[in-house]
């Protein structure tokens, strides 16, 4: 037996969309092999009744030990459960402790590994991974031969659909490793108001430089609620401070790939461009005709965006409405 | 349960012989990698090889808030820190720059021909590492051209050690350090014993320039260098890993096409051309 194994994402007792990726990746490589989802922490045993639609076996675990737990710990709870097979595939989420875990586990095992997977094909009983490279300037495809695989995909790149399979089997794991004493939590503090992850937000409205200051980006809030979607920026905007860190959308900042991407006052510098480019459609308002992200926008407005942004959000909610 | 080659157990247990650094100061490392700058374009040659020889190579930008971050470490709490990083001669000149921004030694180790693979990297990082007995080991979060966001994990995992990634605020004591990062929608608050692997965000500091001083001092500070037979690692042992992974071409990304592009008319009329142009192709 060569089971896929995945580490599925969950927050507030539901799947992340993450996860839904991860599922629908496994079903669609599979076959014959049987899909174990692995679920850790906070209320994981209510997020197995959705996992377990989709997995022929759920394993579980929602000690309190996992909450805010390093990598290494995760890394000693899934030992156990791989070690027997000798031959697996896991997949991970590339991004955070779910990229971390993966990696440590890859380490340990020594099994083939590729990270940051943004698409997977099978040549008879091998896979064939693409990675996307020196901030998507460059694709470059790998064949993995080995009877232990461990893989993580970018978030947000692969279909998210699923099909349900027959009800498979929910086991909670009674062994947890000892707590190491050297790590110990401090706190863990809850977002009061709930953002959407720019990975895995269907809308993204980004601003760059051309929004002059913080106050556009209420803005552009504004535009982004339309379609609950999330807020992005350049990195000029997160240099200046009128946005945090966490905006920023480019090769140092994150790759995103939604179904609508909003470039406003953005000029598409190439490093914003390597972490937008995959979105389905880009929409682009720009003062300066000549700007590059031109180039790339599927439909584009020339002109001040604070007269332009405040029609578009008035048009678009009577649309949205209709 | 210990997966490790006997060599790696070997060298741990060697560890305290080995210690090359003075006990009672915090030993610092702190890993970079250079990469091409993050402005340049890649040509394709063909679909084996890409044209890089044109093309600045810089520090990865996610290592210079390491740097920075081990540097304030040993501000507030002394020690020594050593920068390490893999790759040909041109390293040595990223390296120096490490030095002048306040790294007291740096060790470059010559990348064998052999090795493609990030995880034969973490396992010639680690046997270099080990070497020190270091409590801090410092991290980019990823670095901008591979983005493989593996090594720190791998290094923490060869080494025994726990690892905080993606860290957005760190202080640092003694024997422990606090560290925040973020977790989707949490905020993490971590404390740490050392030793430890950190890798470190954007926005952890905000990273110094070196004086003129410090670069003309940098010319004298140790700078040594390893190769893999320094280290005892065997062509065979990177190979076995190296051939799990074929590499069978390069592609160039999909292009995309520019569209239509609104220009003429009162913000309003734009907005009602994009927005019937969006209903027409059903995007809404």
């Amino acid at each position: 037996m060569k089971p896929t194994i995945l580490l599925l994402e969950h927050e507030n007792g539901s799947l992340r969309k993450s996860a839904h990726e991860l599922i629908s990746t496994a079903q669609k490589l599979n076959g014959t092999n049987p899909i174990f989802g692995i679920l850790l922490g906070k209320r994981a045993s209510i997020a197995t009744q959705e996992a377990v639609k989709y997995c022929n076996t759920v394993y579980y675990s929602d000690n309190s030990l996992f909450d805010g737990a390093t990598a290494d710990f995760y890394c000693e709870t899934l030992l156990p459960i791989l070690s027997p097979y000798e031959s697996f595939l896991m997949i991970t989420m590339g991004s955070g402790k779910s990229g971390n875990i993966g990696g440590r586990v890859a380490m340990k095992l020594e099994t083939a590994y590729s990270a940051d997977v943004i698409k997977l094909d099978k040549n008879e009983d091998k896979l064939i991974v693409t990675r996307s490279i020196y901030g998507n300037k460059l694709h470059v495809l790998f064949e993995i031969d080995d009877s232990r695989i461990i893989l993580s995909l970018r978030k947000g790149v692969f279909d998210a659909t699923l099909n349900e399979i027959a009800s498979g089997e929910i086991v909670e794991l009674s062994e947890i490793p000892q707590d190491n004493k050297r790590t110990e939590v401090i706190n863990l503090i809850e977002e009061g108001k709930k953002k959407v992850d720019l990975t895995e937000a269907e809308i993204i409205v980004s601003g760059g430089r051309g929004v002059g200051g913080p106050d556009a980006f209420e803005m552009l809030s504004e535009l982004a609620d339309l379609f609950s979607g999330a807020i992005g920026a350049s990195r000029a905007a997160v240099d200046e401070k009128w946005v945090s860190l966490e905006h920023q959308v480019g090769q140092t900042g994150k790759f995103v790939a939604p179904k609508i991407y909003f470039a406003i006052g953005i000029s598409g510098a190439i490093q914003h461009l390597a972490g937008m480019s995959n979105s389905d459609v880009i929409i682009a308002i720009n003062r300066d005709p000549e700007a590059p992200i031109f180039k790339m926008a599927n439909y584009g407005i020339v002109g001040d965006l604070f007269k332009i942004v405040p029609e578009l959000i008035t048009s678009l909610r009577e649309e949205l409405n209709k | 349960m210990f997966y490790y080659s006997k060599k790696i157990v070997l060298i741990l247990h060697e560890k305290a012989q080995n210690k090359e650094l003075e006990d009672d100061n915090l030993n610092i490392a702190v890993c970079i990698k250079q990469v091409p700058d993050t402005q340049a374009e890649l040509t394709l040659i063909n679909d084996k090889e890409v044209l890089l020889s044109n093309i600045p190579l810089v520090i990865n930008p996610y290592d210079e808030y390491a740097i920075e971050a081990a540097i304030q470490a040993k501000e507030k709490i002394g020690g020594k820190v050593v920068v390490f990083s893999m790759g040909p001669d041109s390293v040595e000149e990223k390296l120096r720059m490490a030095l002048a921004l306040g790294a007291d030694e740096a060790v470059r180790i010559e990348t064998p021909a052999e090795v493609s693979n990030p995880l034969n990297t973490a396992k010639i990082l680690a046997k270099a590492l080990v070497k020190y007995s270091f409590d801090i080991i410092l991290f980019g979060k990823t670095s901008v051209d591979e983005n493989n966001s593996l090594i720190p994990s791998a290094v923490a995992e060869l080494l025994e050690y726990p690892e905080v990634s993606e860290i957005t605020e760190c202080s640092f004591d003694q024997d422990s350090l606090e560290a925040r990062r973020r977790d989707a929608s949490i905020t993490e608050v971590i404390k740490v014993m050392y030793p430890v692997v950190l890798s470190v965000e954007k926005d952890l500091n905000e990273p110094r320039y070196p004086s003129l001083i410090m670069i003309r001092r940098a010319k004298a500070k140790p700078l040594q260098v390893l190769t893999i037979e320094d280290l005892d690692i065997t062509s065979d042992e990177l190979n076995s890993i190296e051939k799990k992974n074929t590499f069978l071409k390069f592609i160039s990304p999909p292009d995309r096409k520019s569209g239509i592009v609104f220009s003429e008319g009162s913000a309003s009329e734009l907005v009602d051309q994009l927005v019937s142009r969006l209903k027409e192709d059903k995007v809404i």
